[in-house]
């Protein structure tokens, strides 16, 4: 079973500037993971430390209890996927062949019909097959971001990042890929970690919240109705708030109210 | 507001649901179409009629490109038949081929004014064809590694370099033919400054993609003001041959130099093409890159050094010839896309195939006036290149 395990870690991209305040984190159990917490908390760092995108001041990542320092960039991606936040693509290529870069760690020079056979099949679930022939730089922001989920899907790694995947997306859709990350994780029993802004969406589907809060420390850890409580949201995000549960499946529900200004929860 | 909060945390969770199941059948927070959606992903789908219809026709996009680059080969071979047979006094094509095969087996009878003549015209058409080819790669790696439309060898300094070792080689008096050993090495050597610096900076600061073009950028200016200098200082036949050479023209190119020309341009080609498929990874982002496991730093030092080199070692024998590392890789990504698998063989026909054609129409359009390659493809190229823009922008940049 794989398992990811961060270890006192500290991160700073500029000396005196530390991003991330000794993080301790251990996932023994595949499902989805969230991350929350305020803008600028760190939670695209934490999970550019894992997929060793920044390596950390001090302290490990252990994935599958190998030290990722300790591997190359190359052992790392046969482990860890990642789907950045925006796509940086200048040169458009095809749909296709955009998600085809994902099978990089699985072909050589050519594509083999395995490789198309997976790019399908991930066209397929994010429903944007007939989009494969058109290119990249013609599509909207939010099939920009089905294109990305489908090339961290192909990628077939027991973990999976994903810097957040419904930013871009529509109601149904980020419902849609929500469900089916929760989904995926559980069928394939892989580790899906993803930063999310949805209270609601990452309550109802996640099977473990990861808050944030600032400066670049965990706050809680746990099942959503443990770290989902208004309490936690009103320390940590600096909002008043009821929650309740949905009334269908007992998963807790976000009722947002008024935003307290504070200098100590907002920075100035 | 808080006594409500206070009252409603008295509400159960009930915490099963929310566990991680195995079987997603049994999991109530997933709806059917997820399921069917996520069971899907282990399918077996090779029976599935749009599935090997998508099969088939990615294999035909493959074959297009694959019949492209053909096409454009067979084209800049046959302009450079065409062309080396079209000056003065030489025979027709086939006898061209002929001449040019036994030259190479050592068996031409180089008495005859036929062979004379066409073995005289050769070497300027191998030039613009290997050039061509090399500097064309050279533009398609640095666009794609520095993930910019303006990347070429002049945004990053490496043709301003080049110029003042030429400069300096050519003004320093003591050659005063065009071209020579001293004008290639230095103009070779002061070619590699720029890359240096870059590396440096790169070393010191991260080695992002616009920090290497701004770089670039204020490089080309301070070596473009030193070549001015060495312009004013120097005298008369020193500046005209300095001109010469800043025009650029495959015209100075001799048979002695071709041997480094071929090999560098074909080791570039070949360097390029088996790093195509991490050059295109690079290209969608230094983290993306990193996390599908290209060291992307490394890479783009790598590519930079590659493209230095080829572009050095080409622009040293051959003057500065502009447009093609940039526009070539443009013109080929409008009709077969960014992949750089194919983009890097295709440009690199495409550029010898455009070089060729341009060294052509510079020995006809007022014959018997040479004008040089560089100012063809510029006066020709440059609207053309407009036109395709406009045409085709959205989908390409």
């Amino acid at each position: 079973m794989t398992t990811l395990e961060i270890k006192d870690v500290d991160f700073g991209y500029d000396e005196g500037h530390i991003v991330l305040h000794n993080i301790n984190l251990n996932i023994t159990e595949p499902g989805l993971y969230c991350v929350i917490g305020p803008n600028g908390v760190g939670k695209s760092t934490l999970a550019k430390c894992v997929s060793k995108i920044v390596n950390p001041l001090t302290g490990e990542v252990l994935i599958n209890g190998r030290n990722i320092k300790e591997m190359t960039h190359r052992e790392v991606s046969e482990v860890v996927g990642y789907v950045p936040a925006f796509s940086q693509d200048v040169f458009s290529m095809s749909v296709v062949d955009t998600i085809m870069i994902g099978r990089h760690n699985h072909r050589r020079w050519g594509s083999r019909k395995k490789d198309l056979e997976m790019v399908y099949k991930a066209m397929t679930i994010m429903r944007i097959r007939d989009l494969g022939d058109r290119r990249f730089n013609e599509l909207s922001a939010g099939q920009h971001q089905k294109v990305s989920i489908a090339r961290g899907l192909v990628q077939e790694t027991e973990v999976l990042i994903l810097d957040e995947p419904t930013a871009n997306l529509d109601v149904k859709f980020q419902v849609y890929v929500m469900e089916l990350l929760r989904g995926v994780a559980e069928k394939l029993g892989i580790i899906i970690l993803t930063i999310c802004h949805d209270l609601n969406v990452t309550a109802k589907y996640s099977h473990k919240v990861i808050m944030l809060e600032r400066p670049g420390k965990i706050f809680a850890y746990g099942t959503p109705e443990e770290v989902i409580t208004a309490e936690n949201i009103e320390k940590v995000y600096g909002i008043k708030c009821r929650v309740t549960n949905d009334g269908e499946h007992g998963v807790p529900l976000v009722i947002l109210g008024a935003p307290i200004m504070s200098d100590e929860i907002d920075g100035r | 507001m808080p006594e409500q909060t206070d009252a409603l945390r008295g509400i159960p969770f009930s915490c099963d649901k929310l566990k991680f199941v195995s079987d997603i059948k049994q999991d109530v927070l997933l709806s059917d179409g997820v399921k069917d959606s996520v069971d899907s992903w282990t399918d077996d789908i090779s029976d599935d009629e749009m599935f090997s219809d998508t099969v088939s026709r990615y294999a035909k996009s493959v074959r297009v490109r694959i019949a492209m680059i053909v096409l454009l080969i067979v084209v800049a071979l046959f302009a450079a038949i065409y062309s080396i047979q079209s000056g003065p006094l030489c025979g027709d094509m086939i006898q061209t081929i002929q001449i040019l095969w036994d030259y190479m087996l050592g068996q031409a009878d180089l008495d005859d004014s036929v062979v004379h003549w066409t073995l005289y015209a050769t070497p300027p058409v191998l030039g613009a064809l290997l050039g061509g080819a090399g500097l064309a790669i050279c533009g398609a790696v640095m666009q794609s590694v520095l993930r910019n439309p303006m990347a070429d060898p002049y945004t990053t300094g490496i043709s301003s370099g080049a110029s003042f070792g030429a400069a300096l080689a050519i003004a320093s008096g003591s050659i005063l033919v065009q071209i020579s050993s001293l004008t290639v090495l230095l103009a070779f050597a002061f070619s590699m400054i720029p890359v240096l610096v870059i590396l440096l900076i790169s070393k010191m600061t991260n080695a992002s993609p616009i920090t290497i073009i701004m770089t670039g950028i204020g490089i080309m200016y301070v070596f473009n003001a030193a070549t001015s200098i060495i312009r004013l200082v120097a005298g008369g036949t020193a500046m005209s041959a300095l001109d010469n050479w800043l025009m650029g023209d495959v015209q100075l190119v001799q048979w002695n130099d071709l041997p480094v020309m071929a090999v560098i341009t074909v080791i570039g080609v070949i360097v390029s093409m088996y790093l195509a498929s991490r050059i295109n990874v690079l290209s969608t982002g230094d983290e993306n890159a990193k996390a599908m496991g290209i060291n992307a730093d490394k890479l783009r030092i790598i590519c930079l050094i590659l493209t230095a080199v080829v572009s050095a070692g080409i622009i040293s024998f051959t003057g500065l010839i502009g447009f093609v590392g940039l526009v070539c890789p443009h013109i080929i990504r409008m009709f077969i896309g960014a992949d750089n698998r194919y983009l890097i063989p295709a440009s690199a026909a495409f550029g010898s195939a455009l070089m060729v054609v341009a060294h052509l129409v510079g020995k006809m359009v007022i014959a018997p006036t040479l004008v040089p390659v560089g100012i063809i493809m510029a006066c020709v190229g440059g609207p053309v290149f407009i036109w395709l823009v406009i045409r085709k922008n959205k989908s390409t940049w």
